[in-house]
C-alpha cells in the first residue's frame, strides 16, 4: 500500500484524523484497498479474454461496494447536517429573543451569565461544523484516493470516471451548507455576543488542531516519529 | 480543502524530561528512605542506646496524601491509554476542549508532588529518630496540598484544579445538583480511596491531641503517650468511612429523581447501601473488639465477614455486566464480552475480569495476614499496600469503564457536548411582537 499523502499513507492519515465517535461512519478505506490488492493478487495470467472477465467482475463487486460506501456517507451527513441546522436554528431565535430583550432588561448578572451560555452554545455548534467540515474532506479525499489506487492498478480509468459521476455530485461533497453555517456562527457571535470584535469572537470560536481534540496521543505518536524522521512538521486537512 | 501547517508543539519534549527529573529524584530519595531504615535498624541492634525508628505514625499520618499522589499518576496513566486507543475522555467528562489539561501536564504535577511527599517523609521521620520537634512538617505538607488546589492564581492549570473544586463541591452536596458522569467517575474513585477518609479522624486526633505544641522540650519525649493509637473515636471514624459510598448512595437517588428509570439507579443505590453497612459493621467491630478476646470470638467481626462477601460480589458483578458492558446480548466473536472492543487484544478483556475478581477479594488476604502479624507497625503498612492495590484496581477499571462511555457516544454519534439554551419563557413574552421583524 503505496505511501501516497506527505509521506503517510491515506488509511493511517483517515484513522489518525477521524472523529472517533463516528468511526463506522467513515469510508472504509483500508478494506477497499485490501479488495483492491486481493484481486490483483488473484488475477489469472491466461488469455487476454479471461483476463477481461476477471476485471470486469471483480470492478462490479467494487462499484458495488462504493456505492454502499456513497449511500452510508451521505445518510450520515445529512443527518448530522440537520441536527446542525437545527441547533443553529434554536440558537439563533434564542439570541434574537435575548438581544431584542437586552435594552430592556436591568439585572447585569443574569445578563452576562446568559451571554456566557450562548457563547458556549456557539462554540460547541461551531466545534461540531468543523468536526463534519472534516468529514466531508476525508470522505471526498478517500474516494479520490482509492478510485485512483484502482485505476492505477488496474490500468483503466473506470475509477476516475465513476468519481466525476457520483461522488462529484453527491450531497456530501456539493453541500456548501456546513461552510455557510460555519461563516454565520461567526458572524452572529461577532456581531452579537462580542460587540462586533471579530478577533476577540474567532479566538473562542477557533477549534485547536483536531489532532490536538480528539487524541493528543496523536501528536504524541506523530510527534515522536517525525522527531526520529528530524520533521518537525505535520500535514492536516 | 483547506491545507495548513501545524508544528507539533515543542514543549512536549521539556515537560516529558521533568517527569523524567522529578522520577529520578523520587528513586533516589527511595533508596535514601531504605538505607535510612537499614542504618537504624543495624544501630539499634548493635548498641542498646539507639532506639529503631518509630514507623507507625509516620505511615498513618503520610499514608493517605502517598494514595492520593499515586492515583494521580495512575489516572495521568489513565489518560495516555483512553487517547492512544481513541477514546474521546474531553467530550465524556464535558471538558471545554479548546482547554483542557493533558496527561503531560498531569503527571508533571503528580510526578512534582511525589518529590515534595517523599522529602517531607525523609525530613519527618529523621526529625523523630532524633527527637527533634517537626510536626509542624506533616501539617504544612497538607496544608501546601490544598493550597496548590485552590490557589487563587492562574497558574498551576488554575481551570482543571478549578474544575476539580467544583466536582467535589457538587459531590460533597450531592442531592442538590444533577449528577453528570464526571461527577460520579470522581465519586467512584473516592470510593477507592476511602482510606484517606478512614485516616482523617487519627490525623485530626494527632495534631488536636498527641502533639504538644506548647510543652518545654526536655518533658515531651519522656512520657511519650499516644492517645490517637489506644483509643480512636470509632463513631467520627466510621461516619467519615462511610461518607464515599454515602455521597455516591446520594447521587444514585439523585438520578433516579432525574429519570424515573428503577433498573439501573435504585439498585445501583442497594450496591453503594451494600458498602455503607460493611464500613458500618468494620466500625462495630472495632468498637466492641475490647470486649472480646480476639477477632474470631467478636460476633460483629462474622457480620463485617458477611457482609464484605456480599458487597464483593455484588461489585465484581456489577463492574462487568453494567459498568464495562460485558456480557451482551449479542457479543459476536468476543465470547463474554461485547460486540465492540477498542482495545486491540481480547486478553486485555479476559484477564481484567480475574484481576477484578481477584482484586475485589482481596480483603480475605488482608484479614489472615492482620490477624497473624502482631507488630502494629506492619498492620498499618498493610492496610497501606492494600489500599494501594485497591488505587490500582480502580486505575485498571478506568480504562474500561470510559471505554463502554465511549462506546455508547459512539452507538449515538455524539461527538460534542450537548449545550441548549433553555429558553427564556419571560425574554419570549416580552418580545414575541418584536420577533416579525428580524
Amino acid at each position: 500500500m503505496g505511501r501516497d499523502l506527505f509521506g503517510i499513507k491515506f488509511g493511517a492519515h483517515l484513522s489518525a484524523h477521524l472523529t472517533p465517535e463516528w468511526r463506522s461512519q467513515y469510508l472504509e478505506y483500508d478494506a477497499m484497498v485490501a479488495i483492491l490488492y486481493a484481486a490483483i493478487d488473484r488475477a489469472p495470467h491466461d488469455s487476454e479474454f479471461v483476463r477481461n472477465r476477471y476485471f470486469s467482475r471483480i470492478n462490479e463487486r467494487f462499484f458495488a461496494y462504493c456505492h454502499k460506501e456513497l449511500l452510508k456517507i451521505n445518510v450520515f451527513f445529512g443527518e448530522k447536517l440537520s441536527e446542525s441546522i437545527r441547533r443553529f436554528e434554536e440558537l439563533r431565535r434564542e439570541l434574537n429573543y435575548f438581544h431584542q430583550s437586552r435594552i430592556r432588561q436591568r439585572d447585569r448578572q443574569e445578563k452576562f451569565l446568559r451571554i456566557q451560555d450562548f457563547k458556549l452554545a456557539f462554540s460547541e455548534l461551531y466545534l461540531l461544523l468543523v468536526l463534519l467540515r472534516n468529514y466531508q474532506t476525508l470522505n471526498q479525499m478517500g474516494f479520490r484516493k482509492i478510485l485512483s489506487k484502482h485505476d492505477k492498478l488496474f490500468r483503466e480509468s473506470t475509477g476516475i470516471r465513476w468519481l466525476t459521476t457520483n461522488v462529484d455530485k453527491s450531497p456530501f461533497v456539493a453541500n456548501q451548507q456546513v461552510s455557510n453555517l460555519i461563516d454565520e456562527v461567526e458572524n452572529l457571535v461577532t456581531d452579537y455576543l462580542e460587540n462586533g470584535n471579530r478577533k476577540k469572537a474567532m479566538q473562542k470560536l477557533r477549534v485547536p488542531p483536531l489532532t490536538q481534540i480528539h487524541k493528543s496521543i496523536v501528536t504524541y505518536r506523530l510527534g515522536n516519529r517525525f522527531r526520529s524522521n528530524s520533521y518537525q512538521r505535520e500535514y492536516l486537512q | 480543502m483547506v491545507i495548513d501547517f501545524v508544528l507539533i508543539p515543542i514543549n512536549e519534549n521539556i515537560c516529558n524530561d521533568f517527569v523524567g527529573l522529578f522520577n529520578g529524584f523520587v528513586v533516589v530519595l527511595f533508596i535514601i528512605l531504605f538505607l535510612i531504615y537499614g542504618l537504624t535498624h543495624l544501630s539499634s541492634q548493635l548498641t542498646d542506646r539507639r532506639r529503631p525508628i518509630d514507623w507507625q505514625i509516620s505511615i498513618i499520618i503520610y499514608r493517605s496524601s502517598l494514595i492520593l499522589i499515586v492515583h494521580l499518576i495512575l489516572i495521568g496513566i489513565n489518560l495516555i491509554g483512553w487517547s492512544t486507543n481513541g477514546i474521546n475522555h474531553v467530550l465524556i467528562f464535558e471538558l471545554d476542549p479548546r482547554s483542557h489539561i493533558t496527561y503531560e501536564e498531569i503527571l508533571e504535577g503528580s510526578s512534582f508532588l511525589l518529590l515534595i511527599w517523599m522529602i517531607s517523609f525523609i525530613v519527618f521521620i529523621l526529625c523523630e529518630y532524633h527527637q527533634i520537634d517537626a510536626h509542624w512538617q506533616p501539617l504544612l505538607f497538607i496544608f501546601l496540598i490544598l493550597f496548590l488546589l485552590i490557589n487563587p492564581l492562574n497558574i498551576m492549570h488554575r481551570s482543571s484544579r478549578y474544575w476539580f473544586c467544583r466536582r467535589l463541591f457538587r459531590i460533597f452536596s450531592s442531592p442538590f445538583h444533577r449528577v453528570t458522569f464526571a461527577d460520579f467517575w470522581i465519586a467512584d474513585q473516592l470510593t477507592s480511596l476511602d482510606l484517606i477518609f478512614y485516616d482523617f479522624e487519627y490525623l485530626i486526633c494527632y495534631f488536636i491531641f498527641d502533639v504538644q505544641w506548647r510543652q518545654n522540650p526536655s518533658s515531651r519525649f519522656i512520657d511519650k503517650t499516644s492517645i490517637c493509637h489506644r483509643t480512636s473515636n470509632v463513631v467520627f471514624q466510621t461516619i467519615m468511612s462511610c461518607s464515599p459510598s454515602w455521597f455516591r448512595m446520594i447521587q444514585c437517588f439523585r438520578r433516579y429523581y432525574d429519570t424515573r428509570l428503577n433498573f439501573p439507579h435504585l439498585l445501583n443505590a442497594l450496591k453503594y447501601a451494600c458498602g455503607l453497612f460493611v464500613a458500618i459493621c468494620a466500625g462495630l467491630q472495632r468498637q466492641f473488639a475490647s470486649i472480646y478476646t480476639n477477632d474470631i470470638s467478636n460476633p460483629y467481626f462474622s457480620l463485617w465477614i458477611l457482609s464484605q462477601i456480599c458487597n464483593s460480589g455484588f461489585k465484581f458483578a456489577w463492574d462487568l455486566k453494567m459498568d464495562w458492558g460485558f456480557f451482551d446480548q449479542n457479543p459476536g466473536d468476543n465470547w463474554f464480552l461485547r460486540d465492540e472492543l477498542v482495545y486491540s487484544r481480547k486478553f486485555y478483556y479476559y484477564s481484567i475480569i480475574m484481576i477484578d475478581f481477584l482484586l475485589r477479594y482481596l480483603w480475605i488476604i488482608r484479614i489472615y495476614l492482620q490477624i497473624r502479624i502482631e507488630s502494629a507497625e506492619y498492620s498499618e503498612l498493610l492496610i497501606f499496600i492494600f489500599a494501594l492495590l485497591e488505587s490500582v484496581r480502580r486505575f485498571l477499571w478506568n480504562f474500561f469503564r470510559l471505554e463502554n462511555e465511549h462506546l455508547n457516544n459512539c452507538g449515538q454519534f455524539r461527538a460534542v457536548r450537548d449545550i441548549s439554551i433553555k429558553p427564556n419563557r419571560i425574554y419570549h413574552q416580552s418580545t414575541i411582537e418584536i420577533e416579525q421583524d428580524f
